[in-house]
């Protein structure tokens, strides 16, 4: 095990060429010609020509050489070894099937109900919204629609944005809405907490199961479904090269 | 192959900036741009700049009020229960032990670490990665940035006791024979994982790594 990752490791060292080495020997204006030959490029756009060629870590900006990795790969930035950008196989027509698979679910993981529970002689059911409404009704309307979009609508918003970006990208058509759908995209990552939502219907599960009977619903079920295909659909998108077929200065 | 890291050419040093949402690389000068422009990305209309605009200041900002709310989110009750016409408001932290007195010790360390541990240690990072930018220390940046990643992880799962709390009170609504109830504590806990959250997200971890050449262009 160790060796193999030894191995990785000299790969990716491997994959980049660090600049020092030419930093090193001359003075650094000659240098930057070297490493940015931006003056010499009259037919290209200069940004395309950058782009092509080098990429900057966005996590610690170092500056480094593009170059090719195999497919399954994936570069990392050599000082702060965050990821810089992947080779994912068939990246976008995985992501298109799982996100549309996993939009299936947002129907009957919001109709479903969640927990059921029968206590004192009496059946209690709870679907995602009926927390939230729940808490609507005592006041606190802020906390219950911030439940029901962490829970459950951004992301299926998220799903939903993966499959008009990609069929946009496969359409060849809308890509100037594409880009900002795709911005919203990205944006929304953080603010999707499924899996912390499930974690909390589990632990309600556990304490009520003292006094009651409680079994999952459906409904939680069919957030799981969601759950995994949104985690597989994100794994499979190659977001680097999603932002390459938006780019209106490429053409690959 | 890492030793000679520190000799690397940063993108700024080129002129150019990484869009911070779509990690183009795009040209950027520092001088003869009027006031008011914004350069944005090429790609994708984004503002780009070395450096997120006021990423300092909008953290502080994000942070200081976050840790303010953290006060009365935990010394007000979050929830109350009505059992057979007794009300009975929890804190957070007497939720807890009410929780390890009914031997849920599983659930109780769960919501002990989402509530108690992580927002603290969240606040003290984020103090302590500002600190470090300020004072320009140069010792540590790789983990720093290890403990910033880190920090933007586990944030969003300080949500865990309100979704909690959103399923008991949808499961536990039996009028006076058993009701679960939101208290006012709920509203401030919530505003204080939103806000540590955006402080973690407006956070540049460029800053982080930011050498002092650089750091006495943007004047930091
Ligand atoms: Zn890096
Ligand atoms: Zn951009």
């Amino acid at each position: 095990m160790v060796s193999i990752c030894n191995q990785f490791a000299a790969f990716y060292q491997g994959w980049f060429h660090i600049n020092s080495s030419d930093t090193h020997t001359s003075n650094p204006g000659a240098s930057t010609t070297s490493i940015l030959p931006i003056s010499d490029s009259s037919s290209d756009s200069p940004v395309q020509h950058i782009d092509s060629q080098l990429v900057a870590c966005h996590q610690c900006d170092l500056l480094l050489k593009k170059s090719a990795i195999p497919q399954g790969g994936v570069a990392k930035c050599p000082r702060c070894a965050s990821s810089l950008y992947h080779n994912k196989k068939d990246s976008l027509n995985r992501a298109l099937a799982l996100a549309l698979t996993g939009l299936v679910f947002f129907v009957p993981a919001n109709t479903l109900p969640i927990l059921s529970m029968s206590m004192i002689g009496r059946e209690q059911e709870g679907i995602i919204l009926s927390g939230a409404l729940q808490l609507a009704k005592t006041g606190f309307v802020g906390v219950g629609a911030l439940v029901f979009l962490f829970a459950i609508m951004i992301p299926a918003i998220q799903l939903f944005l993966i499959v008009v970006v990609l069929l946009c990208i496969k359409l060849n058509a809308g890509l100037s809405v594409a880009i900002n759908l795709f911005k919203l995209q990205v944006k929304l990552r953080p603010w999707s907490m499924v899996e912390i939502y499930l974690l909390g219907t589990l632990l309600t599960c556990l304490k009520l199961m003292d006094d009651a009977e409680v079994t999952f619903g459906s409904g939680f079920y069919a957030l799981v479904g969601l759950l995994l295909m949104s985690l597989l659909s994100a794994i499979s998108l190659d977001t680097s090269q999603v932002w390459r077929k938006l780019d209106r200065n490429l053409y690959d | 192959m890492n030793t000679d890291v520190n000799a690397n050419t940063n993108a700024r040093d080129q002129q150019l900036a990484v869009c911070h949402l779509c990690h183009k690389l795009n040209h950027h000068t520092d001088h003869d741009i009027p006031k008011d422009y914004k350069s944005i990305c090429s790609r994708c209309g984004q503002e780009v700049d070395y450096l997120k605009k006021y990423s300092l200041q909008k953290t502080w900002a994000y942070l200081i009020a976050g840790f303010i709310l953290l006060i009365p989110a935990n010394l007000f009750p979050i929830t109350s229960v009505t059992e057979l016409g007794d009300k009975d408001a929890d804190t957070i932290y007497s939720g807890i032990v009410r929780l390890i007195d009914h031997q849920f010790y599983f659930i109780a360390t769960l919501i002990f670490i989402a509530s108690i541990i992580v927002p603290v240690f969240k606040i003290t990072s984020m103090i302590y990665l500002l600190m470090a930018v300020h004072f320009q220390w140069l010792k540590g940046k790789r983990q720093r940035l290890f403990l910033f990643r880190f920090v933007e992880f586990i944030g969003r799962w300080s949500m865990l006791d309100i979704f909690v709390m959103a399923v008991l009170l949808a499961m536990v609504n039996m009028g006076n024979i058993a009701l679960v109830e939101a208290e006012i504590g709920v509203t401030f806990f919530a505003a204080v994982v939103i806000l540590t959250m955006l402080a973690a997200e407006s956070f540049d971890s460029r800053l982080i790594w930011q050498d002092e050449k650089s750091a006495e262009v943007t004047g930091k």
